[in-house]
């Protein structure tokens, strides 16, 4: 509140101000008032996942001076709110500027979320489990971003300018983390995780600004603060302090150059050059507790932890028209990350995971260490625009990206060739029609790991092609209009459909499907009304091949080697289908006096997983492929509704008052029957974290706002 | 930076012959003198124009270079006087920022002042002018608005981009509609270097900015998260939670396929309320596998549990 009556206290000063020089120069700005009653039944948080709404009054202030010369601007909304922003800029026309900024981010998860544990909020997390959630504490999921800004920009001697921004962001809250209780694939805990972030960034630019040559050179640095390195919990079954790693604090820094040369012959040659640099350190725990006993590590080659990575940029363009009815462009951009980190060694003291190589027996005390993984990727272009009589444009472009990975296991080098060509014809003048086309095929080095060195893991990548870098050939077709056969109606459509074939992959994602289509039209009949409607729709349809349990102990099972009741293949096919519409009305009942506004928007999504054993021995357990699917996946309907009536009492004063309806429904077969505890290799806890999100909003609302 | 050298020279050298070989002249016409007539003449007809204008950045005496210090409304529209003597009309001598002009032709009169600042200085990379935006297809001296936006974003892109407006209307979603997150918060809808003309040389640099916790560098890390964010996300609007392009486990296991739990199926008997015969698993319901490998970004965590994402 202190903020707000500084603000609002600036404002008046400025309004009283200003007016004694109103009559010479410029004044403007407007205040209006807002009061709100809402009634929000169910799930408060999603309502206001990233907003304020509440009953209540608020006021937005904009307030401007202009003396031809000199300006001064400020402005505050949702003042007093969890979304509230101000803006304060001042300067002279033509020399420079300074500016302030404070902009508030909330985002709400979760309220009423529950936990045995004591002190949620804070990284010391304490209290033995229990299956009462009656007496569990209840805390909010919820984040709260507070961003202050300020900078200026100097353009005092021309052509050179200075521009410095710095901004401070404070981030505050809880949001849901986890973690596993016993050995892998055994139970899990849901933990309250505390935010408590700081980072300070700073931005400077110089440059030089005139025909033919531009060119700046840019410093950004960035410093994050983590005020928590662990999160401290008791252990539910060891019952001693386990600790969840935190984000560590980073340094960050960039320094670029970015310049452009007009050059004859309608060309231009354009260059970006930045280097940056990415720090960390973080201090390692020496003890832990390993899948759900006390231990201690076995060796460590350092208990602190440098994280270091460097990123160079650089890319140039030529970009030219030399006739009226062609454009061209070159391209080329080198890109790379160098790991830099340090390389820690470990041992686990005895890994359910680590087998050795000959017995496939769990072994002890083996050696490894984080992998320093970086890449450097080289990017060809070329790009032509063909202007073509009847107004007919058609646009071909080729890329050849080539990415090299550093110790990434399972893939040494990409070869992407991008091929595309658009074309848009606005011929008839009352509308522009556009088709796409662009194939990318993706070739790769795939590397075959030695047996030797991880039996079980190593094996199966001979079938593995992980989507990220797996071979692919994908096409993209798009048609689209914009059509205006009058001047008052507008109607634009688009529809586009991608397909990618990951060919090579035997095990994971195979296939990808996706479908949009995009329809929008504005109408304005005179000086009566305005009507304004949408349609989407968007379908995804991905097919992954998987095998269960492909390793039994003692051998391993290839795809096509025979399946039983526990080693088999199943596929899945997941579908996404959503549509979107709305429309919305502007009546002006009595025109520039009394406007009656109506918008209605329905968003609809249903989500399904297919899924099929193909061994029918597998099917166990009364299950069959019929029974198995799960035919509810983040579907939801959200449906809002907003009437509201605005009366122009004078040209700077105006009225309005309305209401509005929003309902969400939401059910998904990974909360629905939600349960804070359960058993799954063991009891597990959870939170409440995203559960239950649906609710039914009525919010009656009215304004006052007086311009200026 | 050497290599560098060579290889701007090599650019340049392999295709300025190809382009002064096109031989020709810029398409810009070269402008007179004669033929204005004031900014009076065009209040005379287009007071609301004129106001507008008036009220505009471009009136600014104080800015050098300024339409005000040159000829007006024709420093844009061009000479008057043809449009004056031919009693007016639209288009009629005149240049009017009309739908039916060549995208181009209408972008030069504005880069004629605009091109050299840093905001243009890369407009002819910008994917806006390969499709044929113009300028005055989003901004008009005559709105009144700040930066002389036709209306505000995202409003202002939705207008093309419909299928962006449909994503950001899904369940999870960046804050864009709520306004505290702006299209150009991202992107540089006048040009950058970089594929969808993001604000930064990569996905990931973009992102870091408002997610620093990301950023690590971490002991383990996970090659996509570092590679790009967009391998696991989709930035403006997904049907799940925490913006993410496929649901978990699913998405999981499209790469991760071995022994133990990665590749088992989680079917509706996982559920927490599964058919007899099922039981329920951690690894399907609430945030499925997220609920042990929590730090799925990045871990420095102890040995496996580290490597794991799961401390």
């Amino acid at each position: 509140m202190k903020l707000r009556t500084a603000i609002l206290t600036t404002f008046i000063c400025l309004l009283l101000l200003s007016t004694a020089f109103a009559e010479e120069n410029r004044l403007e700005g407007y205040a209006s008032l807002t009061g709100r009653i809402t009634d929000i039944n169910g799930n408060k948080a999603k309502f206001n996942e990233y907003r304020d709404i509440k009953s209540g009054v608020y006021p937005d202030i904009r307030l401007g001076y202009d003396t031809g010369n000199y300006f001064i601007d400020g402005s505050g909304h949702n003042i007093g709110f969890d979304n509230q922003n101000y803006h304060f800029d001042a300067g002279a026309w033509g020399k420079g500027k300074l500016f302030l900024d404070y902009n508030d981010i909330p985002h709400n998860i979760t309220y009423g979320a529950k936990s045995f544990y004591s002190g949620t909020g804070t990284n010391n997390l304490t209290g033995a489990p229990n299956t009462n959630t009656g007496t569990w504490k209840t805390f909010d999921y919820s984040l709260r971003r507070k961003q202050y800004g300020g900078g200026l920009r100097l353009d005092t001697v021309k052509p050179f300018y200075l521009s410095a921004a710095t901004a401070r962001e404070e981030r505050n809250g809880i949001k849901p983390a986890g973690a596993s209780i016993t050995t892998p694939g055994g139970p899990a805990i849901e933990i309250p995780e505390p935010i408590n972030y700081r980072t300070n960034n700073l931005n400077v630019e110089l440059g030089y600004a005139t025909k033919p040559l531009f060119a700046s050179v840019q410093y950004f640095y960035s410093d994050f603060d983590n005020e928590n390195h662990f999160l401290s919990f008791e252990h539910p079954t060891a019952l001693s302090t386990d600790n969840l790693t935190l984000p560590p604090d980073n340094q960050y820094y960039k320094i670029g150059f970015k310049g452009g040369i007009r050059l004859p012959m309608n060309t231009r040659f354009n260059v970006n050059l930045s280097t940056a640099r990415a720090k960390s350190n973080a201090n390692l725990l020496t003890s832990y507790i390993f899948e759900g006993t006390a231990d201690t590590l076995t060796s460590l080659s350092s208990s602190v932890f440098n994280g270091k990575t460097d990123t160079d940029n650089y890319a140039f363009a030529l970009t030219a028209h030399p006739l009226p009815f062609i454009d061209g462009k070159l391209i080329y951009n080198y890109y790379q990350r160098k790991n830099k980190s340090d390389e820690i060694e470990t041992t686990d003291p005895l890994s359910s995971t680590t087998l050795n190589p000959v017995t496939f027996a769990t072994v002890a005390g083996v050696p490894f260490t984080n992998d320093l993984f970086g890449y450097k990727r080289n990017t060809y272009g070329v790009e032509a625009g063909v202007r073509l009589p009847m107004r007919l444009t058609i646009l071909p472009s080729y890329r050849y990206v080539d990415t090299h990975f550093d110790n990434r296991l399972d893939v040494e080098k990409t070869r992407d060739n991008i091929y595309a060509v658009d074309v848009r014809w606005s011929g008839p003048g009352f509308m522009t029609a556009r088709a796409g086309y662009e194939r990318l095929s993706r070739r790769i080095d795939h590397l075959v790991p030695s047996v030797d060195d991880n039996p079980v893991e190593n094996i199966y990548e001979q079938y593995l092609r992980r989507f990220d870098i797996a071979p692919k050939d994908r096409d993209t077709f798009k048609i689209g209009a914009d059509i205006y056969p009058l001047d008052a109606l507008s109607v634009g459509i688009g529809y586009k459909y991608k397909k990618t074939d990951y060919k090579d992959a035997s095990f994971g994602l195979q296939d990808d499907r996706r479908n949009e289509i995009d329809i929008d039209a504005d109408y304005t009949f005179g000086k009566l009304l305005k009507l304004s409607a949408y349609y989407d729709y968007e379908r995804i349809k991905l097919h992954q091949f998987q095998r269960n349990n492909p390793f039994n102990g003692t051998t391993l099972l290839a795809p096509t080697d025979t399946s039983n009741a526990t080693n088999f293949n199943w596929v899945v096919t997941q579908k996404d289908e959503s549509y979107n519409f709305g429309a919305g009305a502007d009546i002006y009942v009595v025109p520039s006096v009394v406007t009656l506004r109506i918008r209605y928007d329905y968003m609809d999504s249903e989500g399904h997983a297919d899924f099929s054993y193909l061994t029918a021995a597998a099917l166990t357990g009364g299950r069959t492929n019929d029974n198995i699917d799960l035919d509810n996946l983040d579907d939801y309907q959200k449906s809002s509704l907003t009437a509201k009536v605005i009366y122009n009492v004078t040209k700077a004063l105006s009225v309005s008052a309305g209401y509005a309806y929003e309902r969400y429904r939401y059910s998904d077969a990974q909360l629905n029957n939600y349960q804070y505890t359960y058993a799954s290799g063991g009891a597990n806890y959870l939170t409440g974290a995203y559960s239950a999100p649906s609710y039914n909003a009525n919010i009656i609302f009215a304004t006052v706002a007086y311009k200026f | 930076m050497r290599k560098l050298f060579y290889l701007s020279r090599f650019l340049t050298a392999l295709f300025f012959p190809v382009l002064i070989s096109f031989g020709m002249v810029s398409p810009g016409s070269a402008q007179g003198d004669a033929g204005y007539v004031g900014a009076d003449v065009c209040k005379g007809c287009h007071e609301g124009y004129y106001e507008s204008y008036a009220r505009s950045i471009h009136a600014k005496k104080a800015i050098p270079g300024s339409p005000a210090n040159k000829h007006a409304c024709e420093s844009c529209h061009g000479p008057g006087a043809a449009h004056v003597s031919a009693g007016g009309g639209k288009g009629t001598g005149i240049f009017p920022f009309s739908r039916k002009q060549i995208a181009d032709e209408k972008a030069a009169r504005c880069l004629s002042c605009h091109e050299e600042t840093e905001h243009l200085a890369f407009w002819d990379l910008s994917m806006h002018k390969r499709a044929g935006v113009s300028c005055d297809n989003c901004h008009s001296p005559h709105s009144g608005r700040p930066e002389n936006l036709k209306m505000s974003t995202p409003g202002l892109c939705y207008g093309c981009h419909r299928d962006i407006n449909a994503m950001t209307n899904k369940q999870s979603h960046h804050p864009i509609n709520e306004g505290l997150v702006r299209c150009t918060d991202c992107h540089d809808p006048h040009g950058t270097f970089s594929s969808k003309m993001i604000k930064a040389d990569s996905v990931n640099e973009l992102c870091y900015k408002c997610h620093a916790d990301k950023r690590g560098p971490y002991m383990w890390e996970h090659p996509p998260v570092d590679e790009n964010c967009l391998i696991c996300h989709t930035p403006h609007g997904s049907n799940h939670n925490r913006l993410l392009d496929k649901k978990t486990p699913e998405l999981c296991q499209s790469c991760h396929e071995t022994r133990g739990h990665p590749g088992a199926p989680y079917t509706r008997f996982n559920t927490f309320n599964p058919p007899a015969g099922g039981t329920v698993s951690n690894k399907l319901v609430a945030r499925s596998c997220l609920n042990c490998h929590t730090n799925i970004h990045g871990s420095n965590g102890p040995s496996t549990h580290g490597k794991r994402f799961v401390r």
